[in-house]
């Protein structure tokens, strides 16, 4: 344990870069080929058809053991980006990519929103920007593809009460049968509060969650994802992101739900403060 | 945990792949994938990411995925290693304990699936008012009341502790057996497939026969 040697990543230049990816060599037919390590952790997949346009603040959900879904996020250069709404499909097994022809309501085109799988084949998203400023409606939506991809269907869950809010940079995971929506910025600050939604319980209502006295401080573009394995499976687990001075953070928290259902957060303990990760948001 | 790209406060600062073991506390930090703004997903023992950007070319975005091998990246590591599935060698791994990918913009979080190992035995106890009750001392004595037995034989114990009441024990289905059945059943009966006329559509998919080969590879 804590090991010296364990340290292998260090500043990444030019050169180490072009080793990862493999070196270039010129083909018989005159072109550049990559030549693969072997050992080599990373990859990059080799897609011809239907690629969809290069996009950020997107989402990508996995629907299925062999299937996620991407939806929205920003295309474009510097200053001229947009906002896209369209929803692909990616097979893993087969390495395509299609784009879904949906029925219903899409959500409108938007980017850092967020999105979760809730059971197989259905999946969630909430929230995100419009561009110029202005935020996605607070609006619940389902993209339903039970029926097969050719059926999927984008529609607004109905909700009663209040709701989280517009919001932008916040996460969404699906701990079974709650939604949670964690933090990201309201248009007018950074926030840490906790929105549930219980998918069992008709008619479905936003509950602001209260998680007792310690919580992780307000933040924006933070990741967060669910715990499936060992004692804490349940658990929703949050990461990084960035604060109201704009710095970045790099502590661990998880959420979790008390069998009288209270709510409430821990820190991840780290073993060596000083070599923490590095903050990121 | 695993902890993918992301930026920081000086802009083009190269991060590391960080690495977040929730046994041990402790982080390792890996080779990274340079990206923010991006997505990520995992799959068996693969990450995914796509999208995003580069720090070098910091306005304009990717539409490539690059597939990290967790068992590469871990290889010198015998501690993380032991926290992620071996591949899929057969049919026998669910869905149930597939890892699920999770995904976010920026970074990305992953907890580690872990191995369970079943013990080969269970510990029997017979509580104290069972209908032949034993006399109070004996009923503190908890060696008395427990039994070890072989884990193969605790589907039947139900049937001894309360042969009334129904064994409610299931087994849980293999979720390949779909598959199983799908491409077994035809085979089982090789007298269908005499009449089979031409231009008759092959009975497999595509895609079933791609899952197929994957289950078995």
């Amino acid at each position: 344990m804590g090991q010296k040697g364990s340290q292998e990543s260090h500043m990444v230049s030019a050169e180490d870069k072009a080793k990862q990816g493999g070196k270039d060599v010129v083909g018989p037919d005159g072109k550049l080929q990559k030549i693969k390590d072997p050992n080599q952790a990373h990859e990059t997949l080799d897609i011809a058809k239907n690629v969809p346009q290069a996009r950020f603040g997107h989402t990508i959900t996995m629907v299925n053991k062999y299937k996620v879904v991407l939806f929205g996020g920003a295309t474009g250069d510097t200053g001229k980006y947009s906002m896209t709404g369209e929803t692909f499909i990616f097979n893993m097994l087969l390495r395509t990519w299609t784009e879904l022809n949906v029925k219903g309501v899409p959500p409108s085109p938007r980017a850092a929103h967020a999105s979760t799988n809730v059971e197989q084949m259905q999946m969630v998203v909430y929230g995100g920007a419009t561009g110029g400023g202005s935020l996605a409606s607070d609006d619940l939506y389902l993209l339903d593809m039970r029926n097969g991809e050719d059926q999927a269907q984008w529609m607004i869950v109905p909700v009663v009460g209040s709701t989280p809010g517009r919001r932008y940079g916040h996460s969404i995971i699906f701990s079974k049968p709650h939604l949670l929506v964690f933090g990201g910025n309201t248009g007018q600050e950074a926030v840490n509060d906790v929105w549930c939604l219980s998918v069992e319980k008709a008619p479905f209502s936003w509950i602001k969650l209260d998680c007792g006295r310690e919580a992780p401080q307000v933040r924006v573009y933070h990741s967060a994802a669910l715990c499936q394995t060992g004692s804490a499976t349940g658990m929703m687990v949050c990461f990084g992101g960035r604060t109201t001075d704009q710095s970045s953070l790099m502590d661990t928290w998880g959420l979790r739900r008390h069998r009288d259902g209270r709510w409430d957060w821990v820190k991840a303990p780290y073993k060596n403060q000083t070599e923490g990760p590095i903050p990121r948001y | 945990m695993m902890v993918i790209g992301g930026r920081t406060n000086q802009v083009g600062e190269v991060v590391p792949l960080e690495v977040y073991d929730t046994e041990s506390s402790e982080w390792y930090k890996f080779n990274s994938v340079q990206r923010f703004r991006h997505s990520c997903w995992s799959s068996s023992n693969n990450v995914f990411v796509h999208g995003g950007f580069e720090h070098e070319i910091p306005n304009i975005p990717l539409s490539e995925i690059c597939k990290i091998d967790t068992q590469k990246l871990f290889a010198r590591h015998d501690n993380l290693l032991q926290k992620i599935k071996p591949p899929e060698k057969s049919g026998k791994d669910g869905d149930k304990d597939k890892k699920e990918g999770i995904k976010k913009n920026q970074t990305n979080l992953y907890n580690m699936e872990r191995q369970f190992k079943l013990a080969q035995q269970a510990h029997i106890a017979t509580s104290a008012n069972q209908p032949n009750k034993m006399n109070d001392t004996q009923a503190e004595d908890f060696s008395l009341i427990v039994r070890q037995i072989s884990i193969d034989k605790l589907a039947e114990e139900p049937k001894k502790l309360n042969p009334q009441q129904k064994n409610h024990t299931k087994i849980d289905k293999n979720p390949n057996d779909a598959l199983c059945t799908m491409f077994l059943k035809p085979l089982l009966k090789p007298k269908e497939g005499q009449e089979i006329k031409p231009g008759t559509e092959f009975p497999c998919k595509r895609e079933h026969i791609i899952e197929l080969a994957n289950e078995c590879a």
